[in-house]
């Protein structure tokens, strides 16, 4: 007998054959040895599983059992909670960028476009008396020539030296 | 409204409608009513203590998050047990990734043993008290393959139809078919040789 025929006969007793189909079916499972055979062992195996299933009942406690499910949830709600309040700080931290960034090109603009006053000489200082001591963003520190100073921008990772236009520089 | 509220008594349908309305209460009550339900369900498809706790776990809590989603058009024991029965999938799924196992597939849709066994003739349930047919089905099931048991347990013991099956399983109602009768002539099997042994 074909796998097809086999089959068939399997969904015959499931009843999921087409009516008409059901009949050709009938008809094999009546004229056919192998056919009824089958059919009756199916029936038979289908009869012992009909609400044959035995019961496993879970192995914890009610209250244990909860207490699991239930911290479980409120971890969830937790998680979500957090997870909610995030996009309100990234929104809130685009929002400060503008104007922080605005104020900060300013400060810059302003710092490298002086008007007018001492000469500006950028040099890659590193000597002993000015590089020990920049620890700031902007640190600055006094040189041995009165009336002038030196500082470090570590934005634009330069030292800017101010110098007295009015006092000779040896 | 808790105080008020025997929830003991109460039934599910109206215990669905105060969880839904977040009584953690009411819900805790459904819980203890059909856990050992859905541990069972998940245990006939897993045969595996472990596995079938943490899903039943995740099972309840994920029917907490989707009450919403039931309208009571099937009672709320079926409904759970759907669940449970997606997430044993979904982990049967996983756990057939992690593994070679080309041979077996192929069995389990194209027969292996089952194709060339002659008809069984024992009835297996004849004569048997039903505790005692119960348990040597549990015990049958256990030595089905993975693929087999789940389409048996889904159609004998969940009693969806070839169609629904598939849907679930992700495979053509044809691989069902196959699925189905080589495990229940695999079962048939099985019951007769426990029947016999019996009788030595």
């Amino acid at each position: 007998m074909e796998l097809e025929a086999k089959l068939s006969i399997q969904a015959l007793i499931d009843g999921e054959l087409s009516a008409e189909k059901q009949v050709d079916i009938e008809r094999l499972v009546k004229a056919d040895s192998e056919a009824q055979a089958l059919f009756k062992e199916l029936s038979n195996t289908v009869g012992a599983l009909k609400e044959s299933e035995l019961e496993h009942k879970l192995p914890e406690t009610r209250e244990f059992f909860w207490s699991k499910v239930s911290a479980e949830i409120e971890r969830e709600d937790r998680q979500a909670e957090v997870a909610q309040s995030r996009p309100g700080a990234v929104a809130w931290w685009k929002k400060l960028m503008v104007p922080v960034g605005a104020a900060a090109a300013l400060v810059v603009a302003f710092t490298l476009f002086q008007p007018a006053g001492p000469d500006v000489a950028k040099t890659n200082f590193g000597t002993n008396t000015v590089s020990t001591a920049v620890t700031e963003t902007l640190a600055e520190t006094e040189l041995e020539m009165p009336d002038s100073f030196i500082f470090y921008m570590f934005e634009q990772n330069a030292t800017v030296i101010w110098v007295d236009s009015k006092m000779d520089v040896k | 409204m808790s105080d008020t509220i025997n929830y003991s008594e109460a039934d599910d349908k109206e215990l669905v409608q105060l969880s839904k309305d977040q009584d953690m209460l009411a819900y805790e009550e459904l819980v203890a009513r059909h856990r050992d339900k859905i541990y069972g369900r998940a245990f006939s498809m897993m045969r595996n203590e472990e596995e079938a706790l943490d899903i039943s776990q995740e099972a309840w809590v994920k029917g907490w998050r989707r009450l919403i989603q039931f309208h009571g058009k099937a009672s709320f024991a079926t409904w759970m047990t759907r669940i449970t029965i997606n997430l044993c999938l979904d982990l049967l799924r996983k756990k057939k990734r992690q593994r070679a196992e080309s041979i077996e597939k192929l069995d389990d849709d194209l027969g292996g043993v089952e194709r060339q066994m002659g008809v069984v003739e024992i009835n297996p349930s004849a004569g048997l008290e039903r505790t005692e047919l119960r348990a040597r089905i549990d015990q049958a099931l256990e030595q089905l393959s993975e693929a087999h048991r789940t389409v048996m347990v889904m159609h004998e013991f969940q009693e969806l139809e070839y169609k629904e099956i598939a849907k679930r399983m992700e495979c053509s109602i044809g691989t069902v078919m196959s699925r189905l009768f080589y495990a229940r002539r695999r079962m048939a099997s099985l019951l007769a040789g426990l029947r016999k042994k019996d009788e030595i």
